[in-house]
């Protein structure tokens, strides 16, 4: 399974899943079903969506979980 | 004020038959649908079964006559179903304005792999059915009409069988 934080993303930009369904050239479900894990992207869409977010694609996808933003709130916090 | 009520129940009842989603202008929300097309398999089969049956028993009488319209009634009412099915039910083809993508293609080529190999095994076990139906006195398709309706069921299953499997294949979508 490939973990990815493209939910956090995309709340971060203030998009729906349609408007980055229509940015990367897919149907708005299959956003949705990547962002729950239920499908794995192809090489290609996952740069494409990389791209859109512009970031490196390891900052997106990834065989292990990511961190939750509170643990690593809390990481930077103590490294202060 | 009276009229715009009506108006609204109209909407809403369009709303709620999901007519508004198969009109041009649209952008219908297809969803699975993982009862639908099992019903309309299955009532094709009843459907065609009391349509043969009344022909090879009973042609002439009313009763005959009956059942054949009722069975005719289910088993082309199935087919009309089945085509409503496949514009409310996961996408299978691509529509002028939306293509489908990596996800749909993958699936529509599973949905396409499972639906053939079924059809295909329906298709073997009939032969082998037909093979020992005549020695075992068993009722097997002999009249024109028994083989076309036959044909039609298949088209029928191979219409609205591969929207059974998407249905369960992929997981229920979420809401925007």
């Amino acid at each position: 399974m490939i973990h990815n934080r493209i939910s956090l993303f995309r709340a971060e930009r203030g998009e729906s899943r349609r408007e980055l369904a229509e940015a990367v050239g897919v149907n708005h479900q299959t956003i949705g079903y990547l962002e729950r894990g239920d499908y794995s992207p192809s090489l290609e869409l996952a740069m494409k969506i990389a791209a859109h977010f512009g970031v490196a694609i390891e900052h997106l996808f990834s065989f292990t979980p990511f961190e939750s933003v509170a643990v690593a709130l809390r990481r930077a916090e103590a490294a202060e | 004020m009276r009229s715009n009520t009506i108006a609204r129940r109209a909407d809403a009842f369009v709303h709620w038959t999901r007519l508004d989603r198969v009109t041009l202008l649209s952008h219908p929300e297809r969803r699975n649908l993982r009862w639908w097309p099992a019903l309309a398999l299955i009532t094709m089969l009843i459907g065609y079964a009391l349509v043969v049956t009344a022909i090879d028993d009973r042609p002439h009488s009313v009763g005959g006559l009956f059942q054949i319209g009722v069975g005719g009634l289910l088993l082309f009412g199935a087919m009309g179903t089945a085509g409503w099915l496949r514009m409310l039910g996961p996408r299978l083809m691509a529509d002028p304005e939306h293509k489908l993508d990596e996800r749909e293609w993958m699936l529509r080529a599973r949905a396409g792999h499972i639906s053939g190999r079924i059809i295909a095994l329906a298709a073997i076990v009939g032969c082998f059915y037909c093979g020992v139906a005549r020695p075992l006195g068993l009722w097997m398709p002999t009249q024109v009409i028994d083989w076309v309706y036959l044909g039609v069921i298949i088209e029928g299953w191979a219409l609205v069988l591969p929207v059974l499997v998407v249905s369960w294949l992929q997981p229920r979508p979420e809401r925007d």
